[in-house]
């Protein structure tokens, strides 16, 4: 993991494209992210290494933020969709 | 976020997803195949074997049985996957006449867990042949291996959104007769959209328009899943459960998170 | 040799299929309409028991035949 003020970059062992690719949307939704990306050396045995450059807020909060969105919408589907299931056997 | 229900039986659900985003669907579909937890035979050990197929072709038909188990299992399961093993043993011998050996012969002492169907056929013997095992049922994921995904076919396409201009449709009928899906029905002086959940956002009706008058687009923000199981575990509990791990990986991230926070400051 | 227990493409189960799908198609059926019968609704799965040939029959008669042939000559 290297971090410089607003810039970050790290990898994320034991992950690939599933949790990357939200984390990455998630974050390019916050008006504070300039840039966001990851990339995954080899498609077998690469570990992701993410990069993320904020204009100013400290990129740990920003992924924390962003992290903590993902959790609510996926509460979020989970709920909607044990409602939509109980309402469909009705 | 909306969720809707369209179909729902034992083994496949299809719902719509309102308001969400590509990443997120994407993410769900990718944790149900690969990261979803179930049981399947793991190790064979083989004690007699004289039919006419190898022991590796055996195991390996015994490894695709999709075995039935109990969802509250699985879930517990999930966080000490080594903990958990099934027996299973099979002792066939053909006597008299040829027989087929059917999962269904094969025993367990576990009451919880048996296979999807008792009728799939492992191999064939003729009179002599015999066929001893035992087999070891072990929790793992699809990214391991195939045989382990709760899923057979899992996916989801966008809402197809159909626009119609009807000041510059000649009403030719071509878009309804070349539709491969019967989207559209012609109505009096009108075409009409009848079922636009069954369009495949294959745009041949747009190839087809000699007037540039229908468009088709997909909305990315509403999707249409379809979870078909494999018979192993419930389809909406497939559902629920990749929800659950996505929800497990935010944590894990969230506690890393904190901790290399700490370190920071 | 034998049918396979999954469909090659998708993962689904049709091993459990094979034989009423023989021997419905055997009786004059036609294989569509068992096939949909069976729910059987993707092509790639359709094609896993339409393009199957079952040869362990025969396998299991060279075997027999062989161990005829092997008795004679321990005898």
């Amino acid at each position: 993991m290297k971090k410089t003020g607003n810039e970050m970059e790290f990898e994320l062992e034991g992950e690939g494209h599933t949790f990357c690719n939200v984390l990455r949307k998630e974050l390019l939704n916050d008006p504070n992210v300039e840039y966001a990306a990851y990339r995954i050396d080899h498609p077998l045995v690469g570990v992701p290494v993410f990069y993320v450059r904020t204009k100013g807020k400290d990129p740990i909060e920003a992924l924390i933020d962003a992290t903590n969105r993902i959790r609510k919408s996926t509460e979020e589907f989970m709920e909607k969709f044990k409602k939509a299931v109980s309402e469909y056997r009705k | 976020m909306e969720v809707k229900l369209l179909e729902y039986d034992d083994n496949h659900v299809r719902f719509v997803l309102k308001g969400s985003n590509p990443a997120f669907a994407n993410a769900l579909r990718r944790i149900m195949i690969a990261e979803v937890p179930t049981l399947a035979i793991d190790e064979v050990v083989f004690l007699e074997n004289t039919s006419i197929l190898f022991d590796e072709i055996i195991a390996h038909r015994l490894a695709l049985i999709p075995l039935k188990v109990d969802p509250e299992f699985i879930d517990a399961a999930r966080h000490e996957p080594s903990k958990y093993e099934v027996r299973f043993y099979l002792d066939v011998e053909a006597k008299d006449s040829p027989l087929v050996v059917y999962s269904g012969d094969l025993k367990t002492d576990d009451p919880h867990v048996r296979p999807v169907s008792d009728l799939i056929p492992i191999v064939k013997l003729i009179p002599g042949q015999k066929l001893v095992l035992e087999a070891y049922a072990r929790i793992g994921i699809g990214r391991d291996h195939a045989k382990w995904s709760p899923v057979s076919a899992c996916a989801y396409k966008y809402m197809p959104i159909i626009n119609i201009d009807h000041s510059r449709c000649s009403l030719c009928g071509n878009c309804v007769k070349y539709c491969p899906r019967q989207v559209l029905s012609m109505e009096k002086d009108r075409v009409v959209i009848k079922d636009p959940l069954a369009c495949t956002l294959c745009k041949y009706c747009e190839t087809v328009c000699p007037n540039d008058a229908i468009r088709v687009r997909g909305d990315d923000t509403t999707f249409i899943f379809n979870v078909e199981s494999t018979g192993s575990l419930p389809p909406d509990f497939i559902v629920l459960e990749a929800a659950k791990i996505l929800k497990e990986k935010c944590e894990t991230f969230l506690k890393l998170l904190k901790e290399i926070r700490e370190e920071h400051t | 040799m034998i049918i396979p227990v999954r469909c090659f493409t998708c993962g689904s189960l049709i091993g459990d299929k094979w034989e009423e799908f023989m021997r419905r198609v055997s009786q004059g059926e036609d294989p569509k309409k068992v096939l949909d019968d069976m729910g059987i609704k993707r092509y790639c799965c359709r094609r896993m028991l339409l393009s199957h040939v079952e040869i362990i029959d025969e396998i299991l008669r060279l075997e027999e035949a062989r161990r005829k042939v092997s008795e004679k000559y321990r005898r």
